[in-house]
């Protein structure tokens, strides 16, 4: 034991061009996999999350330029599913977009919001380009699992 | 597959997606509801029968269309959501706005 934290390896981990059909087919395998995991009752919540952020890191982080790619990483434990999506963009201020998806008037906006509506725990990395995002199973926590201890990214 | 189908049912043009709306399909179905719009189409209807995926980019289509319709003396209407695309467009208030019609099931998908 080296007292640091071992990050958990991803339970799927996908590096994506940046085109909306790869962030779709990417959703759909997202889908069956937690639907075969007995995820039901959180498959909407973090899919939804997973297509806004891949949407996100692809239109306005990485602009749909060819040369730059998004990285998508799950991780599941009992309690908790852990989703992160990073792209290859200068990032952005999170702080002023809105972050309700009812505030949004006309048609655009809405896809922050609908994240921080969804989602059980949103952090972004300071530069903007890096985003985590937790979700309650509902399910009980392994016993000796220490709760969250072991898990950097939603603490 | 094809992801969607236009029908003629009256005088109102049927969307039935057969798969979900999200932001990968929008933009040719935006430019196939511009040319219907410019043609005269006043009532529009969307079926997300097929649907188990609404995201923030198919929600924008739908108030585009609803706007645009609007203005020109129409309506739109959103008919077969399911328990999930429902609840959401509640939240977002929006079920008024577009004349969305009951879930097509009552059985809730989660707690």
């Amino acid at each position: 034991m080296n007292g640091k934290r071992q990050a958990r390896r991803p339970a799927l981990s996908r590096v994506l061009n940046s085109t909306l059909t790869e962030a779709a087919t990417l959703c759909l395998e997202l889908r069956g996999f937690l639907l075969s995991q007995g995820l039901t009752p959180v498959a909407y919540a973090v899919e939804l999350v997973a297509r806004e952020l891949l949407d996100n890191a692809i239109t306005h982080g990485n602009r749909s330029l060819a040369d730059k790619r998004v990285e998508f990483r799950l991780w599941v434990k009992p309690a908790r599913v852990t989703m992160q999506v990073s792209d290859e963009g200068e990032g952005f201020d999170w702080r002023l977009q809105p972050r309700s998806p009812g505030d949004a008037v006309g048609p655009s906006g809405r896809g922050l919001g609908l994240c921080f509506e969804y989602a059980d725990r949103v952090r972004f990395n300071a530069r903007g380009n890096r985003v985590t995002t937790c979700f309650r199973t509902g399910r009980q926590p392994s016993t000796g699992s220490g709760g969250g201890s072991n898990d950097p990214l939603c603490d | 597959m094809i992801p969607y189908v236009i029908e003629q049912v009256g005088t109102q043009d049927c969307v039935r997606l057969h798969g979900d709306l999200t932001a990968e399909l929008v933009p040719a179905l935006q430019a196939e509801l511009r040319s219907r719009l410019e043609k005269g189409a006043k009532h529009v209807c969307f079926d997300l029968q097929a649907a188990v995926m609404l995201d923030s980019s198919g929600i924008g289509l739908l108030i585009a269309a609803a706007n645009s319709l609007a203005r020109a003396g129409g309506d739109l209407e959103v008919v077969h959501p399911s328990p999930d695309i429902y609840r959401m467009l509640q939240s977002m208030r929006l079920v008024g706005r577009l004349h969305v019609g009951p879930p097509s099931s009552l059985e809730p998908s989660h707690g």
